[in-house]
């Protein structure tokens, strides 16, 4: 796949950059007002994160008295390596605006560094919350980054490119050629779903609605954060779950633009199918109860033999 | 001797060292490729220069010039003993030459008094514990030297030569095994590290910073010269047999990492780890070359060598950070340490860059040779060797495992020593660092920096190692717009942009937080961290270093051997006791169930055969020996002939 760039590239690029980074904290509060009306409360507004992000803006900032450069510099890092991990996922037009940086292993590492930024401010402030957290974050993500390496590796190995964006390439084309197998995504989403919980604090494995030390490990990290900082963070955490949306929407059912007359269709698409996903973590979410955080690693265990078993299947050899 | 005295020697050893970095760096590009013969009485020393050693003569200079700037100062902390400077001199010199010499016998004469010089280093602060480590130490790389100097033998005897020019492509499997055994112990690797969780506490940082950046590599010098030069490429389950151990070494290293509270001894085994990276890439290239799969070779071998040079790198700043920390704070005790970002606040920028560095966090030059083995592993999995496919996943597994362990083990060092309210009245009162330790610390983290964000010249230059040692292309090429670290044309797989990646990330960073500061409000107020309401100030609650790790020596446990001790007044009621003490001691599993026995059993016959052969007859004696020398001619009759 060609991904040399030109200015109607790039200008498309950069809409869809920004249209996905808009729409991430609408699929969390669709998510958050979906669980609601299970629960048969009334809920909040679908926009109600929007609302929240400008009243977090809004407020002054409470440093701790322990705080180092850390605490200013890494909710910032956090959201500019999630951001570029966004851009370049291709959403709904196949030319990303980071589409050359989309190197598998490069998505997971970068997203290791998010974690990396996340566990060192979770230690900055001394808070007995704080360090629980982190461990806590880097506990799943140690189970969690092998699985998910495996996944992005079993979609190279069966479309031999390594970019993410030829990979969706590949699986659009050849899925409209029946060339494909439906099998492997088939198996690489029960593994992304699994993921996908883990990964952005769901109910599962999180809560990301209590504040009870016991049960915590995403809101622990953040716990000291205030003002623009928590909005930093708060943005950051749609966007990962953004992120994960995005990834499994592509691998079960590209439709990816080409063109800019395919794009409202696809960004259409797009967001119905987010909107699905939305729903199933939603009903995943209001059935389970949050598990014993040392049951955890058997569902994490299984996200892995299920993208073992995914990337077997998908080695052909020669 | 007075102390006039014994700084002058102090000083003179550090000049000596800087002045041998200095010249070793550069000697390469004045004699490139040459060959020296120095007509000695019994043998003459002969040394060359070729590709493959002016890459390690560069790595090493260059470790050691850091480590001899950063000596200036920290030198200080060891006045009393001024004969550790003019052992380092000897040390580097010694390394530096085995890694030049071009026969058996300059290259056993160096590398023993490598050996030797650094034993004497790792006693040289004469504690119990540091006596212990050297002789374990002292154990196990003679143990090395013995595989290394066997398998010498043999390659003398198939090619009656005593020069390495004599021995192009004629090593076979027996020669290999004894000689990479052999290396293996010194490099550390996975079942023969024991020594080296020992040694580096015990040594003093500069020292250790040397021998886990510099030494280690003289080693996997000896790997990659047997191995690419000597070697047979016809065996390509001994490559499967590397990448396995070194995926294991890789993970049981980080594993143990994870767990230490001790700086020094968790770099120690964050070596291993890294030991364990550089020999899964040597071994799955010689897989490849034995198959003759070359663009893997020759992609999996870059990942060795890249990876070679960000270990050291990293490595010797994190080693000369210990240094600093335990310079001012008088701790390697995590525990005991905390704050000090606030205090010290270039070094602990510093200090987190090298930290980046070797958990590989992506536009950093760890990542650039993590980045070749998954594409290279990866491209292994894509052939029709059905071995390759099994350890190549499994490879793959334990890598990216280890790579999410080590974000966790070094997030716990930094955020544990750097981070949070100061863990002890020591913490609180740690002193400044020195403008040259800032320096010398300095110097390798912006080399880390500069070659993962530019590393084109880097890999056009270990492409011509590459080329040199396999006569295949290494693995670059500019495409397009962007300078890009590229797999082939013809394979044409995947691409990395190291450039592109930190400026998008830090034009994101900076559109965001311009975008933030407009629309926000900007108030700023300190205030207390939140403790539940309670007003004592409690500096115990924050948590601590063996609590970062608990849940994953939880889940496996299996891997560790863990004592815990909780001690308290029994007679005092439960919730009026004064005084509780908790006291943890994490092993290495593999000393505990197999070194210890192994050591027990020796020891054993050891006993039995002094009772019988301690007769205090000279006459019976003789006879041993005579009987002794027939028995090694019987072996060389009709084994080796």
């Amino acid at each position: 796949m060609d991904i040399s760039l030109n200015y109607e590239k790039l200008l498309l690029g950069i809409l869809q950059f920004i249209i996905i980074i808009a729409l991430a904290p609408f699929f969390a509060g669709l998510i958050h007002k979906l669980k609601q009306n299970f629960r048969g409360q009334k809920g909040i507004n679908m926009f109600q994160f929007y609302f929240n992000f400008g009243k977090l803006l809004r407020k002054g900032v409470v440093l701790s008295d322990e705080a180092s450069y850390i605490s200013i510099i890494s909710p910032y890092i956090i959201l500019s390596v999630y951001l570029i991990v966004l851009g370049m996922m291709p959403a709904f037009y196949i030319y990303s605006l980071f589409s050359r940086l989309s190197d598998i292993i490069v998505i997971v590492y970068t997203l290791g560094a998010g974690v990396f930024f996340l566990t060192l401010y979770s230690l900055d402030q001394g808070s007995p919350f704080g360090g629980l957290g982190g461990e806590r974050e880097w506990f799943f993500t140690m189970l969690s980054e092998p699985s998910l390496i495996f996944i992005f590796i079993t979609l190279a190995i069966y479309s031999r490119k390594g970019m993410l964006v030829s990979i969706f390439d590949f699986i659009q084309k050849n899925a409209l050629g029946g060339h494909f197998s439906i099998a492997i995504p088939f198996i690489l989403l029960i593994s992304l779903f699994i993921l996908g919980l883990s990964e952005n604090a769901r109910i599962p494995i999180d809560n990301p609605e209590t504040h009870l030390e016991l049960t915590m490990i995403h809101e622990a990290i953040i716990l000291e954060a205030s003002g623009k900082y928590l909005g930093i963070f708060e943005y950051s955490s749609y966007i990962k779950l953004s992120i994960f949306l995005t990834l499994m929407s592509l691998i079960i059912f590209p439709y990816i633009a080409y063109t800019p007359i395919d794009i409202p269709l696809a960004l259409g698409l797009y967001i119905f199918k987010m909107a699905m996903f939305c729903f199933m973590i939603s009903i995943v979410e209001s059935l389970n109860p949050k598990m014993r955080l040392f049951r955890a690693p058997n569902l994490l265990s299984i996200a892995f033999i299920i993208s073992l078993i995914a990337m077997i299947l998908s080695i052909r050899g020669v | 001797m007075g102390s006039g005295t014994r700084d002058f020697i102090r000083y003179t050893g550090i000049y000596i060292s800087i002045g041998a970095g200095l010249f070793f760096l550069f000697f390469p590009f004045l004699f490139p490729l040459k060959e020296f013969y120095f007509y000695t009485f019994p043998f003459p020393l002969t040394f060359k220069i070729d590709k493959l050693s002016v890459f390690f003569i560069i790595i090493i200079s260059l470790i050691s010039f850091f480590v001899s700037v950063f000596s200036i100062t920290y030198g200080k902390e060891y006045r009393e003993k001024p004969h550790i400077f003019l052992l380092t001199p000897a040390f580097i010199l010694s390394m530096i030459f085995v890694v030049l010499s071009n026969d058996i016998i300059t290259f056993l004469i160096f590398w023993e008094l490598m050996s030797l010089s650094s034993f004497f280093l790792v006693i040289s602060e004469g504690k119990p514990e540091s006596k212990k480590a050297g002789l374990l130490y002292f154990i196990m790389t003679h143990i090395g030297t013995v595989f290394i100097t066997a398998g010498f033998v043999l390659l003398y005897l198939k090619s009656s030569s005593l020069s390495f020019g004599g021995y192009k492509n004629i090593a076979g499997i027996l020669i290999l095994g004894l000689m990479i055994t052999g290396f293996s112990v010194k490099a550390g690797l996975f079942p023969f590290h024991v020594w080296l969780p020992h040694a580096h506490p015990a040594t003093p940082s500069n020292i250790s910073a040397i021998m886990s950046a510099a030494m280690v590599n003289v080693a996997v010098y000896g790997v990659i010269r047997v191995l690419f030069v000597f070697g047979l490429k016809i065996y390509p389950f001994l490559g499967i047999i590397l990448l396995v151990f070194g995926a294991l070494s890789a993970f049981f290293g980080i594993m143990n990492a994870l767990v230490q509270t001790d700086i020094k001894r968790m770099l120690a085994f964050s070596t291993i780890e890294n030991i364990g990276i550089i020999y899964m890439g040597i071994g799955l290239s010689f897989w490849a070359y034995s198959t003759s799969h070359a663009i893997i070779g020759s992609l999996a071998f870059m990942a060795a060598l890249l990876h070679i040079l960000n270990h050291s790198l990293s490595k010797s700043s994190l080693f000369m950070g210990s240094g600093v920390l335990v310079k001012n704070v008088r701790s390697r005790n995590m525990e005991e340490l905390g704050g000090l970002a606030k205090r010290m606040g270039f070094f602990s920028v510093l200090f987190l860059i090298a930290v980046m560095s070797i958990s590989a966090i992506p536009p950093l030059n760890g990542f650039l040779g993590e980045w070749y083995l998954y594409v290279s592993l990866v491209g292994a999995t894509q052939t029709s060797n059905l071995y390759i496919i099994y350890f190549s996943i499994i490879s793959i597994a334990l890598l990216s495992l280890t790579g999410a362990i080590a974000g966790a083990a070094f997030a716990k060092l930094y955020g544990i020593t750097f981070l949070g309210k100061h863990r002890s009245e020591k913490a609180r009162n740690a002193g400044k660092t020195g403008i040259i330790e800032n320096i010398s610390i300095f110097m390798p983290v912006f080399l880390c920096v500069a070659i993962g964000v530019y590393p084109y010249p880097l890999i056009s230059f270990l492409n011509g190692v590459s080329l040199y040692l396999s006569g295949t292309k290494g693995a670059l090429s500019n495409s397009g717009h962007f300078l890009a670290v590229q797999t082939f044309r013809n394979f044409s797989y995947s691409s990395y942009y190291p450039l592109l990646l930190i400026s998008g990330i830090l034009g994101l960073l900076f559109i965001g937080a311009i975008l933030i500061k407009i629309f926000s409000n900007n108030s700023l107020r300190r205030y207390k961290t939140w403790g539940c309401g309670i007003e004592e100030e409690n500096r115990a609650a924050q948590f601590s270093g063996s609590g970062f790790s608990y849940g994953i020596m939880k889940v496996f446990s299996t891997f560790y051997s863990r004592a815990s001790e909780i001690k308290f007044d029994s007679e005092v009621k439960k919730y009026f006791r004064k005084d509780t003490f908790y006291s943890e001691e994490i092993g290495d599993i593999l000393e505990k169930r197999i070194y210890d026995p192994i050591k027990r059993i020796i020891v054993k016959i050891s006993g039995y055969a002094d009772s019988i052969f301690e007769t205090g007859s000279m006459n019976l004696s003789l006879l041993f020996i005579f009987l002794a020398l027939v028995l090694c001619f019987i072996i060389y009759l009709f084994l080796v002939k």
